[in-house]
């Protein structure tokens, strides 16, 4: 496999990261999209977007967005998994697919264990899932199952908000009564926790969510534990925070940083012609990027097997694989260093992106 | 008098900054400061005069022959008394912060047009995009006065966290129309698509057509609302298919009862 | 004092001396005429005098639905005080328990003054946080639910210090039924002028007053020289023609709107002449100290 290819050919590795800096020094408005990378990877994208005062986005924005959101023009309340795991007596897992956003969830919280910790210690850990995906909830034995669709989420937690309140909703009384319930748990719980991912819960569903966990702050402790979107989304998230102040889709077009969510959407910014030149990074997993355009000059960073067939492409090593890496554990909500589990000599991101900037010409545009 | 006038030369190839050609800025300043004010928002630098052939008038109307949905932050911070209007599209958040004044659109507007208005007046004859009148990431509250009407569609998330004034959107709404808000009023002349005031606390969202709200509103009757007739005869020369909703019997569903249960969705009977 | 002779009516060379007071007003709306009236004499009930009722009030004119806010038939009411203050716990008082409790009520300011009464702060807490709040033209209403759906009111209503109370007419004629009918006219011409009410029963006063009283602790006391009754043994105002006395008090909103109610007023009477209605029209005053508004009548005439 080479290490670099040029529309599919072979070139020099040098000659890649010269062809890559001439590209995005050409550009009007480069952007440097997916950043899938670890923290020091993300670190050396951030300036480099800097540096070129480009833009710079991550392919899970979406979902950190929609959390980050709620966070910030609302509010939100959340602990680690492990405290979860330590001291939850009632765990609420809400919507599909949270074991493929979070392949340890299971492991990490487990849930069949009793909370060690707290007044519900030793005592059976109560276990509620609201629309699972198919079998996934088999996996927890003693889970009760709130069947519900991925559409039908944002109005069971308003049901269970507006019930939690004493006010009514328009359900017969079968079902109310069934919410009445299921509220009374959550209201018993000594240290309740709700487990989410926003790649199945849009932002005004987990406002909901999260005002419900205020409410029930006043009766009782209650809290939440989110899932972090893919390819080390959460770990590039607090780079950028303590780099620029801002989350992805962040620019740096006039010289300091704007933070604009629609404004640097990496689609958009392609698709309208406003980005001339992308940096693609995608280390974790090769995803490819999800614009419509073809034309534009594209570098992509990315493993050995995701070679695309157009524009630049220089291999790098996997974080935490290949290379040892800091990432943001889901498991303990802190940066982690991850070891190598296959060393191998591919360049990191930040490899890879140091040797670029190495050939931006400083000041260029200053 | 022939208003201040900006004729496009070219459709810009970068979205570009207007925010500095609100009338009370332009003020006291040259045709030569005029074309020498950045507008660019990238490392390529763009002027007023890369763009625009400046011909001044009174500087109570600016008036733009040509739009392009790259022109962001169109009177933005507009001052009451004075007025913008473009002949085409504008981009983002148009408006933005307005604390009087009106502007027209000919065209289409994009996503956050009329943004944090403290009561302005905006007309858009054409579609807006997303989060009409609705706050930036991480403000706390959308729009706090002023009235905006649309003549086309609105795209998704329109009025978020609204806190007061009046939006009337004469064609469809989409997805999550009046989210999260506050107080105020919405009015929907066509249809509303998909969620409707979740998350709403006080706010009156109107619409032409009934739907199902979800278990958290609450069917209140049917009912002549006074302060409808009073709505209707403020809107009358403004949105007349909105005075003309107001006018009718409103069925009144209380909610969002996930929040207070004191916001309402109205629809005609 | 010379006398001045109209159509046959003696104007007694005399003013009407009268003062500053802080007024109000609101429009009143209903689904009918029938309501909005309704709603509006019982607001304006039980204040003629602000000596014993705290304020005076009476209804300025009907509204047609065209010229009201929400296209429903209006009534215009006035109220007026000897301070803002006690203005502003008068209406609030007044609104809370005439007009809110009236069916179909809606209320909006009718006045712009240099101050306003915040009078939905005070009603819509009658709604126990189920009232809504509107913005519609730069102006707050308040809409509370009541038992026949909601009771609409503006925020704020404007209350003027410029206001004028004391205008009057005292109209004398040869009997009850002559006096009364002269009288009548002139409240019914008064009624057509903006601005203006005429506060007593029907717009007329029997009891007309001096300043003092033979009994401690009465300020004012039957007007003696005015009574036909007592024209022998008092030292009366009154001529062996004289049967009868009746009175029109007169509170205005401006200066210019009680003059020109007693232009009406005077006008009316005169018009009708002496066979039908008043032999002669004089006017109250305390010897011009008191007051800082003067009406002389000859400067009213026809």
């Amino acid at each position: 496999m080479e290490t670099a290819t040029l529309d599919g050919k072979a070139i020099a590795l040098g000659d890649a990261y010269r062809h890559a800096a001439k590209i995005l020094n050409g550009a009007a408005f480069p952007l440097i999209a997916g950043l899938g990378a670890d923290v020091a990877g993300a670190r050396a994208a951030i300036l480099l977007a800097e540096r070129l005062k480009g833009a710079f986005d991550h392919l899970a924005s979406r979902e950190t967005l929609a959390d980050i959101d709620v966070k910030r023009s609302f509010g939100m309340f959340t602990t680690t998994a492990n405290e979860a795991r330590l001291r939850g007596d009632c765990v609420v897992l809400i919507g599909p697919g949270l074991t493929q956003a979070w392949s340890g969830m299971l492991e990490r919280l487990a849930l069949a264990e009793t909370p060690r910790r707290g007044a519900q210690a030793q005592q059976p850990r109560k276990v509620i899932w609201v629309g699972p995906d198919g079998d996934e909830a088999k996996a927890v034995p003693g889970a009760k199952v709130i069947p519900a669709s991925q559409q039908e989420l944002s109005g069971v937690l308003a049901a269970w908000r507006a019930r939690f309140g004493g006010r009514p909703v328009a359900l017969g009384a079968e079902k109310v009564a069934l919410i009445d319930g299921l509220v009374e748990t959550l209201r018993n719980a000594r240290f309740g926790v709700f487990v989410w991912s926003a790649s199945t819960l849009d932002p005004l569903a987990i406002e909901m969510l999260q005002a419900l966990v205020i409410e029930l702050n006043a009766a009782t402790r209650f809290t939440g534990v989110h899932i972090g979107g893919r390819s080390g989304a959460s770990g590039v998230t607090q780079t950028a925070g303590w780099m620029t102040g801002f989350p992805p889709r962040t620019g740096f077009g006039r010289g300091y940083p704007e933070h604009d969510p629609w404004r640097f959407e990496s689609s958009r910014l392609v698709d309208s012609g406003e980005a001339d030149a992308a940096l693609w990074i995608s280390a974790f997993d090769g995803e490819k990027p999800a614009w419509s355009r073809a034309d534009i000059p594209l570098i992509t960073l990315a493993p050995a097997h995701s070679s695309p067939s157009r524009g630049l492409f220089i291999k790098v090593g996997q974080p935490g694989v290949t290379h040892d890496a800091v990432l943001m554990s889901q498991e303990t909500g802190g940066m982690t260093l991850r070891r190598a589990s296959a060393p191998a000599d591919a360049p990191s991101v930040a490899q890879a992106i140091g040797a670029i900037m190495a050939e931006v010409s400083e000041g260029a545009w200053r | 008098m022939k208003p201040f006038t900006f004729t496009l030369r070219q459709e810009p190839p970068q979205r570009v900054d207007l925010s500095a050609l609100t009338p009370d800025r332009l003020a006291g300043k040259s045709v030569a400061q005029i074309e020498a004010i950045e507008i660019g928002v990238t490392r390529i630098s763009t002027k007023v005069g890369d763009l625009f052939k400046v011909s001044e008038g009174e500087l109570k109307t600016v008036r733009f022959e040509g739009g392009s949905s790259r022109f962001d932050l169109l009177g933005a911070k507009l001052l009451p008394g004075f007025e913008i209007h473009v002949e085409g599209d504008v981009g983002a958040q148009c408006g933005r912060l307005a604390k009087g004044g009106r502007i027209t659109v000919d065209g289409n507007a994009g996503p956050h047009a009329a943004s944090g208005n403290l009561g302005a007046e905006l007309e858009i004859k054409g579609d807006v995009g997303d989060f009409l009148a609705g706050p930036l990431a991480g403000e706390l509250a959308g729009m706090a006065g002023g009235r905006v009407i649309v003549r086309g569609k609105a795209g998704a998330r329109a009025g978020d966290r609204l806190r007061r004034g009046i939006l009337v959107i004469e064609g469809d709404a989409g997805e999550d129309l009046g989210a999260r808000v506050i107080a105020g009023t919405i009015l929907v002349v066509g249809e509303a698509k998909g969620r409707v005031g979740y998350l709403n606390k006080r706010g009156s969202i109107v619409l032409a057509r009934g739907g199902c709200f979800g278990s958290t509103y609450v069917d209140c009757g049917a009912h002549e609302l006074t302060f409808a007739r009073l709505f209707a005869r403020s809107l009358r020369d403004h949105s007349a298919p909105a005075a003309d909703l107001l006018s009718r019997r409103l069925r009144r569903y209380g909610g969002d009862t996930a929040v207070y249960g004191k916001g309402e969705i109205l629809t005609a009977d | 004092m010379p006398d001045i002779i109209r159509n046959g009516v003696t104007i007694d060379d005399n003013f009407a001396e009268a003062f500053p007071m802080s007024g109000t007003g609101i429009l009143i709306t209903a689904p009918n005429a029938k309501w909005a009236r309704q709603a509006a004499l019982t607001m304006t009930g039980f204040a003629t005098s602000v000596i014993g009722c705290g304020c005076e009030a009476g209804i300025d004119r009907e509204v047609p639905p065209e010229e009201t806010p929400d296209g429903r038939p209006g009534v215009r009411a006035l109220l007026f005080a000897m301070s803002s203050k006690d203005a502003e716990k008068q209406l609030v008082n007044r609104l809370g328990q005439c007009v809110l409790t009236c069916p179909g009520s809606a209320v909006y300011s009718t006045v712009d003054g240099e101050f306003e009464i915040k009078v939905g702060d005070a009603v819509r807490q009658f709604g126990d946080k189920w009232q809504m709040s509107k913005v519609v033209d730069d102006r707050r209403y308040w809409r509370v639910p009541v038992m026949d759906g909601e009771f609409f009111c503006e925020g704020k209503v404007g209350l003027t210090k410029k206001s004028v109370g004391g205008g009057n007419l005292l109209i004398m004629g040869a009997d009850w039924d002559k006096t009364m009918r002269a009288t009548e006219a002139a409240v019914s011409a008064i009624d057509g002028v903006a601005d203006a009410i005429a506060p007593f029963p029907g717009g007329i006063v029997r009891s007309g007053s001096k300043v003092g009283s033979k009994y401690k602790g009465m300020s004012a006391s039957t007007n003696d020289a005015y009574c036909p009754t007592l024209r022998g043994v008092t030292k009366s105002e009154l001529d062996a023609d004289i049967g009868c006395v009746l009175e029109i008090v007169i509170d205005g909103l401006t200066d210019k709107a009680v003059s020109e109610a007693m232009r009406a007023g005077l006008h009316a009477i005169i018009e009708m002449g002496p066979e039908q209605g008043a032999k002669r029209v004089g006017a109250g005053n305390y010897g011009g100290k008191l007051g800082p508004f003067h009406y002389h009548l000859k400067e009213l005439l026809p």
